[in-house]
């Protein structure tokens, strides 16, 4: 293996275990200089490869990584395949994406600057006391328009909010 | 008393500021299945007060109309109270299902301005509803037209025929003939008519 390539796969193993420890809410080692943010990076995550620590001070390579990226990283290949769908069905019915969210990712129609939601996709797992048990999973919520009618893309099924909400991602 | 309970939990998620918007917007979806009045009390708190986020008012609106719905009791003060994201879903939902709650509305009043245009030649009469200008009417080539304007909330105007009707013809017989009649010369003839 030439010698950039090497490098470059040592790379992505030590950034793929790091996206795990975030994941998992595991504390990184203080090398990594992780802080919390806010503003405008509020629910986001940071931290600095080891390679780029020399260059901290120059402004460059800190890594940002959102709520929704690391729910996402710990999910399984089937999850991951089930939101390129998703996505790939929002951008079918001319929906665009909300550029600005430390939530769900959303996908909708833009009108006359006003959005209007259509696919919520929620990676993150809550155990709140409270939630329905729907919530523990990864999930998604899809309607077809706001006037009430709701669909599971998978099955093409329509129905009401209740039909449409908390739908599994698997 | 356990579905009270859960209720109240649920209340709880959504006014805790540590919440993740995700379970904000979970507890706001879970909050419409309830018919308890705790339910649709916790949904109208949560709008005034914590939350701020677009997603999860507009999810909190289309679960208070979904309450209003079931159990056949709308609130037209508190729908009017509603901030702008809950009361649009709140609105998409209730025109689809009982419009006649919205007809029943309080009537908006119409009203004729007229006006300068900006580079100060031309008079135009403005349309009024309420404090939100919906159309106006000038004289193009000879001829008289009417723009119309979008609602500044994305919805349609909902309004009565007739008021509309009313309000253009009034609007056309204040508006000169001529396209670019001096203001003061219209209210000068206007004096002098009266």
């Amino acid at each position: 293996m030439p010698k950039q390539e090497k490098k470059s796969s040592k790379e992505i193993t030590k950034l793929t275990e790091i996206i795990e420890k975030l994941a998992n809410n595991k504390t990184l080692e203080p090398e990594y200089c992780d802080h919390a943010l806010s503003e405008n990076y509020k629910g986001y995550f940071s931290f600095v490869p080891t390679q780029a620590r020399g260059n901290q001070k120059k402004g460059g390579s800190i890594v940002l990584l959102s709520r929704f990226d690391l729910a996402v990283q710990a999910l399984s290949k089937n999850w991951k395949q089930n939101i390129r769908i998703l996505r790939n069905w929002a951008q079918s019915k001319g929906w665009v994406k909300k550029t600005k969210n430390d939530g769900p990712e959303v996908w909708g129609l833009q009108q006359n600057g006003i959005f209007f939601w259509r696919i919520k996709i929620k990676p993150e797992v809550s155990t709140r006391q409270g939630l329905e048990s729907s919530s523990q999973k990864p999930r998604f919520d899809a309607r077809l328009n706001d006037k009430g009618t709701y669909i599971n893309p998978f099955s093409g099924q329509t129905g009401n909010r209740s039909m449409g909400t908390h739908l599994d991602l698997e | 008393m356990q579905t009270l309970e859960q209720v109240r939990k649920l209340a709880a998620i959504l006014m805790d500021p540590t919440t993740t918007l995700t379970e904000k917007d979970d507890a706001a979806i879970n909050l419409g299945e309830f018919d308890e009045s705790e339910a649709l009390t916790a949904l109208i708190a949560a709008t005034q007060s914590e939350v701020k986020e677009e997603m999860v008012l507009a999810s909190i609106g289309e679960s208070i109309a979904q309450i209003w719905i079931r159990l056949d009791n709308f609130d037209s003060t508190l729908f009017n109270q509603l901030p702008r994201e809950a009361q649009r879903e709140a609105h998409s939902l209730i025109q689809a299902n009982r419009s006649e709650w919205l007809l029943n509305e309080k009537q908006p009043k119409m009203t004729v301005r007229l006006t300068h245009t900006r580079n100060q030649k031309n008079l135009v009469a403005q349309l009024w509803c309420e404090n939100e200008q919906w159309g106006e009417i000038s004289h193009k080539q000879g001829e008289l037209e009417l723009d119309i304007y979008p609602k500044s909330n994305g919805h349609p105007w909902n309004l009565k025929y007739e008021d509309v009707v009313n309000v253009i013809t009034e609007a056309k017989d204040k508006l000169p003939e001529r396209a670019n009649f001096p203001l003061r010369a219209y209210y000068e003839h206007r004096v002098a008519a009266a």
